[in-house]
């Protein structure tokens, strides 16, 4: 049963001793062993007993999938034995990185490639330069949607920048898709599986385990209403969409995503200029396709990422300043030798990426549809008037024609339970979740107060949903509504400006127990709220800045402080 | 040509039990108007809370009918209503203001401050009307504030311009045309001041001035708690021009000058062109003139005393039909001379004779009597926009 060198030990020891010192030595190990069946009962049987026992699981999360898996994994690793601290990135304390022996990340990632907000200052701390982590064994999981062209890019680069420091890396990154389940258990079963026979040093893991799944629902809604909320001579075109499709499944707070095409019209230019066969087919993500589709509905042709164009001058083999161009204008100004140069170029495109919109409705008050609040983005490129692919699309969709769309759960931006209140922040397009929200409430009979601050340009044109709004003011769901219009008078006024200026009824309503909702413009709008904020706890809290800062953590760890913000 | 009192309408016995009925007339018959009025703590109502209501840009209805007698009208525009429903908008409010000018005189800076005014809050249009005053038209909620402020500044108001009140008292345009003229013109200030409203709240809702402590100071002989039961209109002729189109008005006064020398003026009451479409019981009607009065004291008690025959006898049920024409009509001239007499203390002299020649305004350059010339611009519709060439352009081209 011993291995030969323990076996070794033992004879030796046995040799070398008296008999009263066997006898003693009999008792001392009877006593041991009946210590560490106590413990063996106690640990699970899945992995036997795990040699390690104190490991970090930190999640960076937006919508929230992250925090359930490494919730899930916590309460896996105490049934093995293993003391699992769990914590959101946000509240990790950057300083305890150097002293981690075991450390698991389970973070995910936004559309442009980005970490959550919540994981942002763990990201860039991991980012400088000056420390290192030689102590550290981790592994990272990473969660994406392949459906974008950095697919879980944030989790790539944190699993790549803690081997750089000098971690030790003992399970591969994992990368997963939106149908994560599979994928993410068995890299926890493969984490318990390494910790339960450490001591050993980590082997050198390969870098990327991935396999290719999809996993959302895929709808087609048919339009029913499109009409600008925007008066005439605003600055601003919001569209309100209504659309219906089966058996739709959403709650308050998620969005719906969808994939633009291109515009028939610069891929047929694109073929021209290129002279390559449309109709050739090619297999993408395995699936046959042809070139003209390929390039209508899956691949991102205008507005090129500089990586891109970096990978397309490398192939035409000329110099190109590092810009975001559209590929028709790459060909004009850097044309392709031949067809099967631009195969090559076809290779380096990425996807076209989904867009994601929150939806402005309920599906208890309109049942049966999803509606959408989306500002027509418009923006200028060496002088000339552009609109942004999706909303462009949107805004120009007429009444039963058909659209596809999945939804996006957001398990972060969920409503509380009824009897709570709510504080909603949500100017411009931002009011589009909280349109749903306060419908949801009004439909269920919620008894929870509802506090809503909305902000445009001016009150007459861009009073999003007006009528709405005033006719729940009426019926007294919406308890209080708060509006703040930049333009109509000489000092622009903000939403912040109005928190502030109901600072203390703001701050008796945190102190009852609201929640606070923000929705819009990450910068400035979202941070402008937050410095609101805190200086509404400061000032009607009567709070120092570190407890103001305590306090609205708390709000945080207690899901009180939500935000949607992009 | 001269113009004559020619209505000389006898009330049927129908109007004469229906006037008796409206006497004795229980709060029950009372227009829902009248409700407002008497319930408004001297025309305060929830303006201030209206205001103050971020989330429309109207103001509530009782309060609308109170505005009015700040010199505002709530309007909204009626060919956007459909579209502004269909984008979950409410109706597109704005509001009217018009300034209190009597005999529609004001000075170049305040004339100028007006443009600005109107450039920075309305539509920049200024209006002229045909009762000699300005408005502006197209002020959002948030703007009537600073817009009765700045007019404050430049020591304008727009009290009681609107409303069952007296309004805007009118005058022969051009006080500088001859000594008399000016004479004359003092009267429509002085009527005006006269009739004003004494309740303080138009400084306090919208110059922020203090709330009165003791509501007795603002106490309102003359209107009491119910104003008057409609508008009342109020000009001031110089023959032979009748240019304001003096018996067209609750009260014409006519100026008698004899010798070159103001005498007193010709008092003429219950005038009013207007009807209401399919209500065959409202008429127009030409002042009649009721006598003659000598001496400011007694012209402006005379005056007072016509409005206070008017409150108390005017309908108050029928908005229709409750202009001081009814009123005369329903109790005859000689019933309503003698209750003016009896009020004032004095009887009314004979009219004096007079003679209306023409009904202009004289464009162009006209020279008054001392010799100093000015120019009367023509403006067409009275709109001018707070456009300084397109403004020189209208009138000086």
């Amino acid at each position: 049963m011993l291995e030969s060198p323990k076996f070794k030990i033992i004879q030796e020891l046995i040799a070398s001793s008296t008999r009263e010192e066997l006898i003693w030595l009999n008792g001392y190990l009877a006593g041991i062993v009946s210590q560490s069946e106590e413990e063996a009962d106690q640990a699970s049987a899945i992995s036997g007993k795990s040699s390690v026992n104190k490991i970090t699981i930190a999640y960076g999360t937006e919508t929230g999938n992250s925090k359930k898996i490494a919730g899930d994994f916590a309460a896996r690793a105490k049934k093995n034995g293993i003391n699992a601290k769990l914590v959101s990135l946000d509240q990790y304390r950057l300083n305890d990185l150097a002293k981690e022996e075991y450390f698991f990340a389970v973070i995910s990632t936004q559309g442009d490639g980005e970490p959550p907000a919540a994981a942002k200052k763990f990201y860039d701390h991991i980012h400088q330069n000056g420390f290192r982590l030689d102590k550290l064994k981790y592994s990272v999981l990473a969660l994406g949607d392949t459906a974008y062209p950095l697919y879980c890019k944030a989790g790539e680069d944190v699993d790549g920048q803690l081997n750089r420091l000098g971690g030790q890396r003992i399970v591969s990154l994992q990368k997963c898709d939106v149908d994560y389940e599979t994928d993410a258990g068995n890299w926890f079963a493969e984490v318990l599986q390494k910790l339960s026979n450490d001591g050993n040093p980590a082997r050198a893991m390969p870098a990327i385990v991935s396999k290719k799944s999809t996993g959302k629902k895929n709808y087609t809604g048919t339009i029913l209403t499109n009409v600008i909320l925007n008066d005439r001579g605003s600055n601003k075109q919001t569209h309100h969409l209504e659309i219906v499709s089966d058996n739709l499944d959403y709650q308050p707070g998620d969005s719906i995503g969808m994939v633009p095409e291109n515009s028939s019209a610069t891929v047929e230019a694109i073929i021209a200029l290129t002279s390559i066969d449309a109709n050739k087919s090619l297999t993408y993500r395995n699936e046959k396709i042809n070139i003209f589709n390929l390039l209508k509905k899956k691949l991102n042709i205008e507005y090129l990422p500089e990586r891109v164009v970096r990978k397309y001058a490398g192939l035409v083999k000329q110099e190109i300043p590092e810009t975001r161009i559209g590929l028709l204008n790459l060909l004009k100004i850097y044309p392709v030798k031949d067809a099967a140069q631009f195969e090559a170029v076809i290779n380096v495109l990425e996807p076209i990426s989904p867009r994601l919109y929150s939806i402005s409705s309920s599906p208890e008050a309109h049942t049966g549809e999803v509606h959408l609040t989306v500002a027509k983005d418009s923006f200028k490129i060496n002088e000339e008037v552009k609109y942004g692919l999706c909303s462009d699309l949107l805004s120009r969709l007429v009444p039963d024609e058909t659209i596809d769309f999945y939804v996006h759960k957001n398990a972060q931006f969920k409503l509380p339970a009824a009897d709570k209140d709510i504080i909603l922040i949500g100017p411009g397009t931002g009011i589009a979740p909280f349109r749903s929200f306060i419908a949801e409430r009004d439909a269920i009979g919620a008894s929870g107060k509802n506090w809503l601050f909305f902000g445009d340009q001016h009150f007459a044109t861009d009073f999003l949903y007006q009528t709405e709004f005033q006719n729940w003011i009426q019926t007294g769901v919406l308890t209080k509504m708060s509006v703040a219009f930049s333009r109509d008078q000489q000092q622009k006024v903000y939403v912040q400006h109005k928190m502030l200026k109901h600072g203390a009824e703001f701050f008796e309503w945190l102190q009852a127990g609201a929640s606070i909702y923000v929705c819009g413009a990450k910068e400035p709008m979202s941070v402008d709220v937050e410095n609101a904020l805190l200086d509404i706890i400061r000032q009607f809290g009567n709070k120092k800045d570190a407890e103001a800062m305590a306090y609205l953590d708390k709000l945080k760890e207690e899901g009180r402080y939500m935000k949607d913000v992009y | 040509m001269g113009y004559k009192a020619c209505h000389t309408s006898h009330p049927t016995p129908y109007l004469m039990s229906l006037s008796k009925k409206n006497e004795q007339m229980s709060d029950n018959n009372l227009s829902p108007i009248e409700k407002i009025k008497q319930a408004s703590d001297g025309l305060r109502g929830t303006i201030e809370e209206g205001l103050k209501d971020e989330i429309t840009g109207a103001i509530s209805e009782d309060d609308q009918a109170l505005l009015k007698f700040h010199g505002m009208y709530q309007q909204d525009d009626r060919d956007r209503r459909e579209e502004r429903a269909e984008k979950k908008l409410e109706r597109l409010y704005s509001f009217m203001i018009r300034l209190r000018l009597p005999g529609g005189f004001l000075l170049p800076e305040q004339w100028v401050a007006t443009h600005h005014i109107a450039g920075e809050n309305s539509t920049g249009v200024i209006k002229i009307t045909t009762r000699q005053t300005l408005q502006l038209h197209g002020l959002i909620k948030s703007k009537i504030k600073p817009t009765i402020r700045a007019f404050s500044e430049a020591r304008l108001d727009s009290i009681a311009t609107c409303g069952d009140i007296n309004r805007n008292v009118i005058c022969a345009a051009h006080p500088m045309q001859s000594p008399i003229h000016a004479h004359v013109h003092a009267y429509a200030s002085k009527i005006s001041e006269l009739l004003m409203p004494k309740t303080k709240a138009y400084y306090e809702i919208w110059l922020g001035e203090e709330k009165l402590a003791d509501k007795k100071e603002e106490e309102d002989p003359l209107y009491q708690d119910r104003y008057l039961p409609r508008k009342f209109k109020i000009a001031i002729a110089i023959p032979p021009n009748n240019d304001i189109d003096v018996l067209a008005n609750d009260i014409g006064l006519i100026a008698i000058i004899e010798n070159n020398e103001l005498k007193g003026f010709n008092i003429a009451i219950g005038g009013g062109l207007s009807t209401t479409h399919g209500n065959p019981a409202t008429y127009a009607r030409l002042a009649s003139v009721i006598g003659f009065i000598a001496g400011e004291e007694n012209i402006l008690k005379a005056v007072y005393a016509i409005a206070t025959i008017q409150r108390d006898f005017g309908n108050r049920s029928d908005r229709k039909l409750a202009r001081l024409k009814y009123t005369v009509d329903r109790h005859g001239l000689a019933w309503f001379k003698e209750e003016v007499e009896r009020r004032i203390g004095m009887a009314l002299e004979k009219p004096r004779h007079y003679t209306f020649t023409e009904r202009k305004d004289y464009y162009g350059w006209q020279q008054t009597e001392e010799g100093l010339w000015y120019y009367t611009p023509f403006v067409e519709n009275g709109r001018i926009l707070d456009d300084e060439k397109s403004f020189h352009e209208n009138c000086f081209a």
